[in-house]
């Protein structure tokens, strides 16, 4: 297993504002499965890949990812295990506005230790003719392309979204599906998405449904329907 | 001696309080000043923090991306690594300019300090050096004739204004080649070599009308300007002694004063008093001694107002940077990487602010200054060697790369999770 989460807890607050978001949520990945994790709003989604992006702390239990144990790993340590390991992709962009496409691009790729070629990703993403534009002259779809650009320009072996479609509207929303399937197949990149949409699930090899904290349902996908035929996006 | 000393101190204070009072104002308001500046940044973050939450957009006009450092540099293309240059971002030409002003009230009363004892310094030395006679014999009874060794002149005391306070002008008659004066005063009764510290003091220039008084006579007299001498002690005008015989009423081998290189026997009962070299050294040391804990004092504070408004304006940048110093730790960014990509940039800023603030502070003292000392008669030789300007700029170098250092810390506590956190 690339990925392996075992009985994770996490609470947040204390006395009256306690509360306990994940429960013990245990499941696991293989190297290159695109998996989905859904859920109602508030379910915990964030906060597991949060624990998982060691940006959050869990209280108890343990993450391996590629066998290193990152439970009770130091904020320092923490810090080289996202840069050796992880891409990371928001609902909202969150793209450095004062710099511009190539730039915010560019920030990722200096701490990369073997980054991917910076002209022939733009050229993949369609991004090619706004290298130089700064993100507010960009669309909302154009934004998320140059976020998803960023995260993956280091070429990461785990890329976490964090509702990656969540912004946008069902059209532009298939780009970019389609656009993480196609990295998928071509470097292998282990993905974790996290969404509330329905459809998305059936794209992907590996489905884990989260409820109250712990995982109600996981299942692989015997069949998947390629990003570019998914409906009701 | 002591005890004398403490006493000057004291009437010093009684009759300088409007002049401490103004330097008390002048630090009140550099306090204030720094206050002000950090009050408004506070104003500034939390304005931007609204623009954000209602716009989502980070307000990045602070920061400033700057490549990594030559080491970083070095460290990726040693591993095969390509490096393109990041832009770096032109910083919003408002702060940057806050940051000097801060810097310059702060330099300027580190330079107030260092004028002060540079003054001081310069009276004890110029006065010294140019005092070429070791005996200075003043008359209450004159004699008919000049000891043989000695060199006669003749001196008045007149008076001059300064800013309300009544100064003494000594007025020299001496001939046209006194071995201890290199004034060379022409014949006449209204033209007079005057000495540098007037010319400091009231810019006076060769050919210009000066005007004295004689307050118990109750009478001006004016002159008018045909050369200037570098004697720096006091305020002093050099004149013909004939003519300054005539001007007086006095007779015509008419002397109050005998200069001399030994020690000359003059009956005592005819001196008024006795001037050696030593004594005059003495007293113009006094000068540096009595002022020595104001400068200190002054340089300490403006060090210390320096230092804060560095900080405070540099941690203020960090403030504002908060959401994309916690994105970049997101991507793995070290706590020193940040610092370098966003607080390497102002280093340029400090050293133009530096090179632009350093002169403009002490030509902006240098103006000041003679109206904190009106009464007192010296000359006002402020210019520092040029190894104390390098001294000022590299000090500002350095406690601007302590406090960047320091602020590391604050990068530290900024939490990967913030940028998600506010988004919710
Ligand atoms: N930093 C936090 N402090 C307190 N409560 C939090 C924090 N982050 C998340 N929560 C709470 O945890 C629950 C799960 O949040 P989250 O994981 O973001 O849900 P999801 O992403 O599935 O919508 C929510 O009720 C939320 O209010
Ligand atoms: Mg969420």
């Amino acid at each position: 297993m690339y990925l392996q989460v075992k009985d994770v807890k996490k609470s947040y607050g204390k006395d009256t504002s306690y509360i306990q978001v994940l429960k013990g949520v245990s499941t696991g990945l293989e190297r290159g499965q695109m998996c989905v994790i859904q859920g109602t709003s508030g379910s915990g989604k964030s906060t597991l890949l949060n624990c998982i992006g060691g940006l959050d702390t869990m209280d108890s239990g343990s993450i391996k990812v590629d066998g290193t144990e990152i439970f009770g790993m130091k904020p320092a340590q923490l810090s080289d295990y996202r840069r050796d390991n992880l891409g990371f992709i928001f609902q909202f962009y969150n793209l450095v506005p004062n710099l511009t496409v190539r730039e915010n691009i560019q920030i990722c790729r200096y701490i990369a230790e073997k980054p991917l070629d910076i002209d022939e990703l733009l050229d993949t993403l369609g991004l090619t003719e706004h290298q130089n534009k700064f993100p507010a002259q960009l669309s909302g779809v154009q934004q998320q392309r140059c976020a998803i650009a960023r995260a993956l320009v280091k070429n990461p072996k785990l890329l976490l979204c964090d509702e990656p479609t969540g912004a946008l509207d069902s059209k532009t929303s298939r780009d970019i599906l389609v656009l993480l399937e196609k990295i998928n197949e071509k470097y292998g990149t282990t993905m974790l998405i996290v969404t509330h949409n329905n459809s998305i699930k059936n794209m992907v090899h590996k489905v884990i449904i989260i409820k109250d904290g712990l995982v109600k349902k996981e299942y692989e996908n015997e069949k998947r329907v390629p990003a570019a035929e998914l409906e009701d996006l | 001696m002591n005890k004398i000393l403490s006493k000057r101190l004291l009437r010093d204070l009684r009759t300088n309080i409007g002049r401490y009072a103004a330097l008390l104002l002048l630090i009140v308001m550099g306090i204030y000043l720094v206050v002000s500046i950090v009050g408004s940044a506070e104003m500034i973050i939390r304005g931007t923090e609204n623009h954000k939450s209602v716009n989502m957009v980070e307000d990045g006009q602070f920061t400033v991306f700057v490549p990594l450092s030559d080491e970083n540099i070095s460290e990726l293309t040693d591993d095969g690594t390509q490096i393109e240059p990041i832009r770096q971002l032109v910083r919003e030409s408002r702060s940057a300019v806050t940051m000097i002003c801060g810097m310059l009230v702060a330099i300027m009363v580190v330079m107030l300090g260092l004028d002060c004892y540079v003054m001081c310094s310069n009276v004890r030395d110029y006065t010294v050096s140019d005092t070429k006679y070791e005996y200075q014999y003043l008359y209450k009874y004159p004699e008919k004739t000049v000891p043989e060794v000695g060199e006669a002149a003749y001196i008045e005391t007149l008076s001059t204004d300064c800013m309300g306070y009544t100064l003494d002008v000594t007025v020299i008659g001496i001939d046209g080649k006194s071995k201890y004066f290199d004034a060379r005063p022409e014949k006449g009764k209204t033209k007079a070599v005057i000495n540098s510290s007037l010319v400091e003091r009231y810019g006076y220039k060769v050919g210009d009308r000066v005007v004295f008084s004689n307050s118990a006579a109750d009478a001006d007299y004016s002159f008018t300007v045909t050369d200037i001498s570098d004697y720096s002690v006091g305020f002093t005008i050099f004149m013909d002694i004939g003519s300054m015989r005539e001007l007086f009423g006095k007779d015509e081998d008419y002397f109050n004063t005998v200069y001399s290189d030994k020690r000359l026997d003059i009956d005592e009962g005819r001196l008024y008093s006795v001037t050696t070299k030593e004594d005059i050294e003495r007293s113009a040391s006094v000068f540096v001694k009595l002022m020595f804990s104001l400068v200190v004092t002054l340089i300490a504070a403006g060090t210390v107002v320096f230092c804060v408004v560095m900080y405070l304006m540099l941690g203020v940048m960090i403030d504002r940077s908060a959401m994309g110093i916690s994105l970049i730790k997101i991507f793995g960014y070290r706590p020193k990487e940040i610092r370098s990509l966003y607080l390497n940039g102002n280093l340029f800023v400090v050293a133009v602010g530096a090179a632009i603030a350093v002169p403009l502070a002490k030509k902006a003292m240098d103006m000041i200054f003679p109206s904190f000392i009106p009464n007192v008669a010296c000359a006002m030789k402020l210019s520092f060697p040029w190894y104390l300007y390098v001294m000022i700029y590299f000090a500002i170098i350095l406690v601007y790369t302590v406090i960047n250092s320091l602020l590391i810390r604050k990068i530290r506590k900024i939490s990967p999770a913030e940028i998600l956190k506010n988004r919710e």
